[in-house]
């Protein structure tokens, strides 16, 4: 029997299904929990942020339209909340709205990166996963907010450039310019963390 | 909602904005690069960090196949697209930086059983709660203000609320904020105290014993309205409705006007990026018309100009909702569908655009001619003439009841234009038609002629605003 898709299974909840919910939530954890540690950088704060977004969904569900797709609309729900708890927490500083944009917050500017000379680890390197976690969450602190939440959620969900457009409503070049920022400078930032750890 | 496409988007053909000018994005996340087309501010820094082009097409192609690595390995064996050696090399590496992103703690694994039952009793306890909200992915609940608006609004002040007073830079969004207070504080009520108002109250109050005085209107306890009572009602009622209609009605007006001005200073950025991305140009979907009619909205590019505005829209550097002002009620928004090249009819269109035939010379690019009208509210003179009716050459746009027009300038700027006339030049018109109207100055009071404007009329020069349909 196949598996019943998301929007199945939301509706099915909708309707009264008190399984339906848990289906939904453990498909969604891995990468979802994955993607809230990420983007705020404290696994406490992913957990209550993870729950807070399913709980919004669930409230929400009588206004969730049935010709969308859930997944994308849990993950937005999810960054927003993600945006309040940080801006809540003080963790968000106002200046990062104009370093967001020039992005000149990480000390280097108007600098190329190759992403030939960035070495990722091999499993057989002998680096402890919770290590190798710990420096990529580093690396990532430092990638300004708003290409650390593009990339993200684009990666995370797997989305091309026309689905990011559409569920962010902006242009696919700016989507481009972002993502080839983003990965630049995760790459860059990754590099040096990894360097300080050798 | 999302496209559902393959994945393997045809996204080369579209170049990257390194970065210059984000459009708002509608949950939000984009609030911090609501940057306006402002010429003046030198804002629009690349980001820093730049990739290579090999490796930014290898970005592409990783983004197109899902983001993972093992779709590399299938992308190459199944297509003879030429993806070679280094590219896929670069794509692999790619995708082995990312899934760094992927590795979490053994902790962490551990502790999301115990997560999906907390989260479950959370939402049982929540029970049938209504919404809280509309849309749960689109609300934010603190709304900000982006940095260009905050600096306004802070100079607007210091400035004592006088948008003239403010810098060149941030006048534009200064008298926009301007212009919503004003809806405000357009109340008809005098400011300065009424003696006479205070006497006669002071003096009702003192005649009424104090254990009569009641809420209740005096005719309640009698069981029913006296006559004078109705007759006080009425008399209120009717003039209350006599002023508060006309403010209401100019109320309406400064708010449409208002979200006008906010529409065009996003297609304004919207130009802005577009130009960037096409060496400068401005939208345009067809080379020219061929000499035929530009007016037949919704027959394809090379018969309608409103194609050319309309390329904003396909290529999503705006939306038809930024495109659609309040006051056209057949305006359409939202976004554009696939594969749409254009509005359906003339009457969707709310803006008129300047009048682009590449073939007969133009080569309009952004900000060449900053003192030049690119965008208007929608002419009056060509929705008559597509219709065959008599033109009148100095009506105004009928998108702000006939009160006048806002046109975005070649530089990104906007005014508001109380006739359509520009430094002698009429927006409506073609050069050509201004001259022979000149000469026949005393026609006008009684309407031109039907047939005099016939849809395939052309600017005589780059800077002869003439606008359409």
């Amino acid at each position: 029997m196949p598996f019943p898709s998301d929007e199945v299974l939301f509706e099915q909840h909708r309707t009264g299904d008190a399984n339906a919910m848990r289906s939904l939530i453990q498909r969604h954890q891995p990468e979802l929990l994955r993607f809230l540690t990420r983007l705020m950088g404290d696994p406490a704060a992913a957990d209550d942020v993870f729950q807070e977004a399913f709980l919004q969904a669930h409230l929400s569900s009588d206004t969730f339209d049935p010709t969308r797709r859930f997944r994308p609309w849990l993950f937005t729900i999810a960054a927003n909340k993600a945006r309040d708890h940080l801006r809540k927490k003080g963790r968000r500083r106002t200046l990062e709205l104009s370093a967001s944009v020039d992005g000149s917050d990480d000390g280097s500017s108007g600098s190329f990166v190759d992403l030939m000379e960035v070495n990722v680890p091999a499993p057989s390197d002998g680096m402890e996963a919770a290590e190798t976690s710990a420096m990529v969450q580093r690396a990532l602190d430092r990638v300004p907010p708003l290409l650390r939440e593009i990339l993200l959620l684009a990666y995370f969900q797997r989305l091309s450039y026309v689905q990011v457009s559409d569920e962010l409503g902006i242009p696919l070049g700016t989507v481009k310019s972002r993502l080839h920022a983003a990965v630049g400078s995760f790459a860059k930032q990754w590099k040096e963390v990894s360097h300080r750890s050798a | 909602m999302a496209s559902m496409s393959d994945g393997r988007d045809n996204i080369d053909s579209v170049p990257s904005d390194n970065g210059m000018n984000g459009m708002n994005g509608m949950n939000g996340m984009d609030r911090a690069a609501a940057r306006t087309g402002d010429a003046s501010r030198s804002d629009h820094a690349p980001w820093p960090n730049q990739l290579a082009s090999d490796d930014q097409h290898a970005v592409d192609r990783l983004a197109a196949l899902g983001w993972r690595s093992a779709e590399v390995g299938n992308q190459s064996n199944a297509d003879d697209s030429g993806l070679h050696a280094e590219g896929e090399a670069r794509t692999h590496r790619i995708a082995s930086l990312l899934s760094l992103l992927d590795q979490d703690s053994a902790q962490a694994s551990n502790h999301r059983t115990d997560l999906c039952e907390r989260t479950l009793a959370r939402i049982s306890a929540a029970g049938t709660q209504p919404a809280l909200m509309t849309d749960a992915a689109a609300y934010t609940p603190e709304a900000e203000l982006s940095i260009d608006d905050q600096e306004a609004l802070d100079a607007l002040m210091l400035s004592a609320f006088n948008s003239r007073r403010v810098p060149s830079s941030l006048r534009e969004r200064a008298q926009r904020i301007e212009a919503m207070a004003d809806l405000v504080s357009m109340t008809p009520v005098a400011n300065e105290v009424r003696a006479d108002l205070v006497e006669a109250t002071a003096a009702a109050v003192a005649r009424t014993p104090r254990a009569a005085r009641s809420v209740e209107p005096s005719g309640w306890r009698g069981g029913g309205w006296r006559l004078a009572d109705l007759v006080s009602v009425a008399a209120v009622l009717l003039i209350g409705a006599s002023v508060l209609w006309p403010v209401a009605s100019s109320v309406r007006a400064h708010s449409l006007r208002a979200s006008c001005a906010s529409n065009l200073t996003t297609v304004a950025s919207a130009i802005g990026v577009y130009s960037n991305d096409f060496s400068g140009h401005l939208p345009m979907a067809t080379a020219g018309f061929g000499g035929g009619t530009w007016w037949n909205v919704g027959d394809g590019p090379g018969k309608s100009n409103s194609a050319n505005l309309f390329t904003l829209a396909r290529e999503r550097y705006a939306t038809l909702t930024d495109l659609a002002c309040g006051g056209n009620a057949n305006a359409v928004r939202g976004r554009c569908g696939d594969g749409a090249k254009d509005w359906g009819s003339i009457a969707e269109v709310s803006y008129s655009y300047q009048i682009l035939d590449r073939e007969a010379g133009e080569s309009a690019t952004w900000s060449r001619q900053p003192d030049s009208i690119i965008l208007a509210d929608r002419s009056p003179v060509t929705l008559r003439a597509a219709r065959g009716e008599p033109i009148y050459t100095l009506e105004n746009s009928p998108n702000h009841d006939g009160r006048g027009q806002r046109v975005l300038r070649n530089d990104g700027s906007m005014v508001w234009l109380s006739t359509p006339e520009y430094n002698g030049d009429n927006i409506w018109l073609p050069g050509q038609l201004e001259a022979l109207i000149s000469k026949a100055r005393e026609m006008q009071r009684s309407g031109l002629e039907r047939g005099i404007i016939h849809g395939n009329e052309l600017p005589v020069s780059a800077t002869d605003t003439f606008v359409g349909p």
